[in-house]
């Protein structure tokens, strides 16, 4: 049986908004995915690590709210018209939502290990305390490549170092910041549920479909 | 003038006579069953039909072993071909394989046994019930020239006759049965040739039903005698990434309608089935299903596909289910019997090609393709082309946009819909139930009959009877709510999908609309959790995010009856549990009770408390008690009171 090295980080979080564009500029959606455009932006801005990463959030461990909240005019010293923003917290009481994190082994993403009990926001809003998240645990995990539907997102390039192999993909696009991290473009990727023979800790679950 | 045409759906035209009723008037009037190759014509004084169509008179001949160019003598070689593709048809559309029913079947009533409505008893007449119209029937079999006028003459008949009176067939339509028999005829038909005796399909030759089929059944050993010829039926569920962000976007719907409309037109045969985002296919091997879904890919939409490759004598709907089950299993039979006969599954998503794409600005709406900027209102939106086309078909509810919104009104946006997976689910578990209730004593090969039933039970068409009188549902619900001038259905044509000004009054009339006609029509289905039809409710003030209704409405988990009133609550229930949770709340006796136990909620908000609450006062509130007691979370309750308190409170 094939299989793949990972790191596997947990992370907590306390609540955060992986936000979709404003909608009629008054409304921002909120993804229940964790994004790998998300991931690889925070840990470069907190640790300086470049290494591809994905993730999701545990199923049950997190609900959808919404909260309202106005931008300053500072010409005018008044709240300009109030935008709401809807965001994820965690679905019980004095807990906090988890998410698992992967990452291939290599040269950037072994740093990681100095980083257990750090934090780091992610999402949008940090300003406001959305995306408070602490690394909880950090191990090299050893995962087998079976057949099954994608949980996470990630970019078509770096489907290789996951050891995935596109069988029925799903494909939609992710943010890739240029070198300079000012601008970028709209990158393929692949979506949750994509049929893919790839490490089963991100995989939602096996199945046995033919190739075509 | 005699027809030219064989046209496939006249071969059960005998079901469509009251042979009692003809044969009681006249003795002499004699046939084998529901077909006429043995009539003497001579009784009713004309002569036996030349057209091609007649041929099908034969088609419960034993023939499937026997090579076809030697058949019996009687069957004209010129129409074998024809009645040779008619047999694989009427073999594939069937309910379940016909062998083992020969050997289990039971006399039943004339009615069509709806799974869904088990009672149900509609008195009807025969089209042909007399000597007289005997020989309307031999003329309209020999003059016949259009699948589709024979179909739309005889259709409220052919909805009310069974496929086969006899149990356990007895479950689908004599409708649906030969529509799917004339669209797989005539795929066969499209994809073969025949020449010397032979019939070629895919480069295979053929010249006996058995050989082509392969077994029938893929339960033991004796099963691996593979088939030559295979197709492939394909589950297809046309989806889309779209957020609706202004009331325009939901044109989409519209838009994926009208495609699939155009797309019927084309593939009328290919097209097995269709219900709202849901259609089956029947393809032979080779066939492009992405030109069929072309426009649709050009659209955004993306389709979902479950497809199975096997052999025609094992070929269904459920195969594909049956392959993934045994293969999480590589030691069973099951699992070497389709390995063997190269039975193939394959879950497959089609959209536009997106590979050469370099986007900058990503379309808000699809979130698929290159974005411009749309001003309106000082805010500016970035959508693409296609979805700015969606947009300019117009505003398709103004005074939601206008009125409605100037009101700052509550609205209620509604869906009802059918999931077809937990359909099947439930159909096959209804037929389990069903042939244990008939008892059929037996066995085949070594297994009980009843046991072979089940298994080889094929619900496409029991599905598309289902779907046909959802939409009888449906249409009467709109119909009951459409008097209401506070209800709109804003997507043309579609009534699935709608939306009211929110008052309790108005929210309590769907939900007693809802159930009253889910009990006329589906009584015996299940309403629960494992419910294959859903409404879903969502209410908010206007002036909240169009996308999250529809948000509400993808969710995957859906009950009986679910309802969202936004930042307040999200809960589903279940048919039993609503009925009882509606009476106890608008009861008055009840209502001090209730208003102290939402005051508890509030300083508690812990169901426990609430539920010794309610048990310490059963004696007055019994069937409060009593949902509790089942498992029914306080807060269940409490949510449509509050909403009920809200509506009488004004």
């Amino acid at each position: 049986m094939d299989s793949i090295e990972l790191i596997e980080l947990s992370l907590e979080i306390e609540s955060v908004i992986i936000g979709e564009r404003f909608k009629g500029g008054v409304f921002r959606p909120c993804l229940n995915i964790l994004p790998s455009s998300t991931i690889k932006g925070a840990l470069f801005h907190f640790f300086g690590i470049n290494s591809p990463a994905v993730g999701f959030f545990i199923e049950d461990t997190y609900q959808f709210d919404e909260i309202s909240y106005s931008i300053h005019d500072k010409a005018l010293h008044s709240a300009k018209m109030p935008l709401f923003s809807s965001y994820l917290k965690p679905k019980y009481k004095s807990t906090k939502i988890q998410a698992q994190i992967y990452l291939p082994i290599n040269e950037q993403s072994k740093k990681l290990r100095e980083y257990k009990g750090e934090s780091i926001q992610i999402g949008a809003l940090k300003s406001k305390g959305f995306g408070k998240s602490k690394i909880i645990d950090i191990e090299e995990i050893n995962s087998e490549i079976k057949q099954g539907n994608l949980k996470v997102s990630i970019f078509e390039d770096e489907t290789e170092y996951y050891k995935i192999n596109q069988i029925s993909p799903i494909f939609g696009f992710l943010f890739k910041p240029d070198i300079f991290r000012i601008n970028g473009e709209y990158i393929r990727a692949l979506q949750p549920g994509s049929i893919v023979n790839a490490p089963s800790v991100i995989i939602k679950e096996e199945t046995f479909y033919d190739e075509l | 003038m005699p027809s030219n045409e064989f046209i496939p759906e006249l071969h059960d035209i005998g079901k469509l006579v009251d042979k009692k009723k003809i044969q009681s008037e006249n003795s002499k009037l004699v046939w084998d069953g529901h077909v006429f190759y043995n009539f003497d014509f001579s009784n009713i004084g004309i002569s036996k039909p030349i057209s091609p169509s007649w041929w099908g008179q034969y088609h419960h001949f034993k023939i499937d072993n026997i090579k076809l160019p030697d058949w019996e003598n009687e069957i004209d070689p010129k129409y074998r071909y024809n009645l040779f593709l008619l047999k694989l048809s009427d073999h594939l559309a069937s309910s379940t394989s016909r062998a083992t029913i020969e050997k289990g079947k039971k006399e039943a009533s004339n009615n069509v046994y709806k799974l869904w409505n088990t009672n149900q008893n509609i008195k009807y007449e025969f089209p042909f019930n007399s000597f007289e119209s005997l020989k309307n029937l031999f003329e309209e079999v020999n003059n016949c020239t259009s699948s589709k006028d024979f179909l739309n003459k005889y259709n409220e008949s052919l909805k009310l006759i069974p496929e086969d009176k006899s149990a356990p067939i007895n479950i689908t339509s004599l409708s649906t049965h030969l529509n799917l028999v004339g669209k797989i005829y005539r795929i066969l038909e499209k994809n073969t040739e025949f020449g010397n005796d032979k019939i070629i399909y895919n480069d295979i030759e053929g010249q006996v039903i058995r050989d082509i089929e392969g077994s029938r059944k893929t339960d033991d050993e004796n099963n691996k005698e593979k088939g030559l010829w295979q197709a492939r039926f394909l589950k297809c569920k046309v989806k889309y990434n779209h957020s609706f962000v202004r009331l325009q976007d939901v044109n989409l719907i519209n838009k994926r309608n009208s495609i699939i409309n155009d797309m019927l037109q084309r593939n009328p045969d290919e097209i097995l089935f269709y219900s709202d985002d849901f259609l089956v296919l029947f393809l032979p091997l080779g066939h492009q299903e992405g030109l069929i879904f072309k426009e649709l890919t050009n659209e955004n939409f993306f389709i979902e596909i479950d497809e199975t490759v096997a052999d025609l004598g094992i070929l269904s709907t459920i195969l594909d289910n049956k392959v993934n089950n045994a293969r999480q299993d590589t030691s069973s039979i099951r699992y070497e019997v389709l390995k063997s006969r190269d039975t193939k599954v394959f879950k497959k998503y089609l959209y536009g090609d997106t590979s050469h794409l370099k986007i900058y600005q990503l379309c808000e709406i699809c979130q698929s393709q290159n974005a411009k900027p749309v001003k309106k209102d000082n805010v500016t939106d970035w959508i693409c082309d296609k979805c700015f086309n969606v947009r300019k078909m117009g505003v398709p509810f103004i005074e939601y946009a206008t009125t409605w919104e100037r009101e700052s009104v509550d609205v209620c946006w509604f869906k009802i819909e059918i999931n077809q997976t937990k359909l099947i689910e439930w159909l096959k578990s209804s037929f389990t139930d069903y042939i244990k209730f008939l008892d059929i004593k037996g066995e085949i090969n070594g297994r009980k009959i009843s046991d072979v039933l089940i298994d080889e039970f094929r619900p496409l068409a029991v599905q598309i009877d289902f779907n046909n009188e959802f939409d009888n549902l449906v249409s009467e619900l709109k119909q009951e709510l459409g008097i209401n001038s506070d209800f709109t259905w804003p997507i043309n044509h579609y009534k699935l999908t709608g939306v009211f000004k929110y008052s309790y009054e108005n929210f309590s009339n769907v939900i007693d609309q809802y159930i009253k006609l889910h009990d006329k029509f589906f009584p015996d289905c299940v309403s629960d959790i494992n419910s294959p039809i859903s409404l879903s409710l969502s209410i908010a003030n206007i002036k909240y995010p169009l996308r999250e209704h529809f948000r509400y409405f993808d969710s995957e988990v859906k009950n009986f009856l679910n309802i969202s009133k936004t930042n307040v609550f999200d809960e589903n229930y279940s048919k039993d549990n609503i009925k009882i949770i509606k009476r106890i709340c608008e009861n008055k006796g009840s209502s001090s009770f209730l208003h102290k136990l939402t005051q508890l909620s509030v300083k508690f908000s812990s169901d426990i408390h609430l539920s010794v609450e309610v048990f310490n006062n059963r004696s007055k509130n019994q069937e409060l008690f009593e949902l509790i007691a089942k498992g029914v979370k306080p807060n269940k309750i409490l949510n449509i009171f509050k909403l009920y308190k809200e509506g009488s409170n004004g």
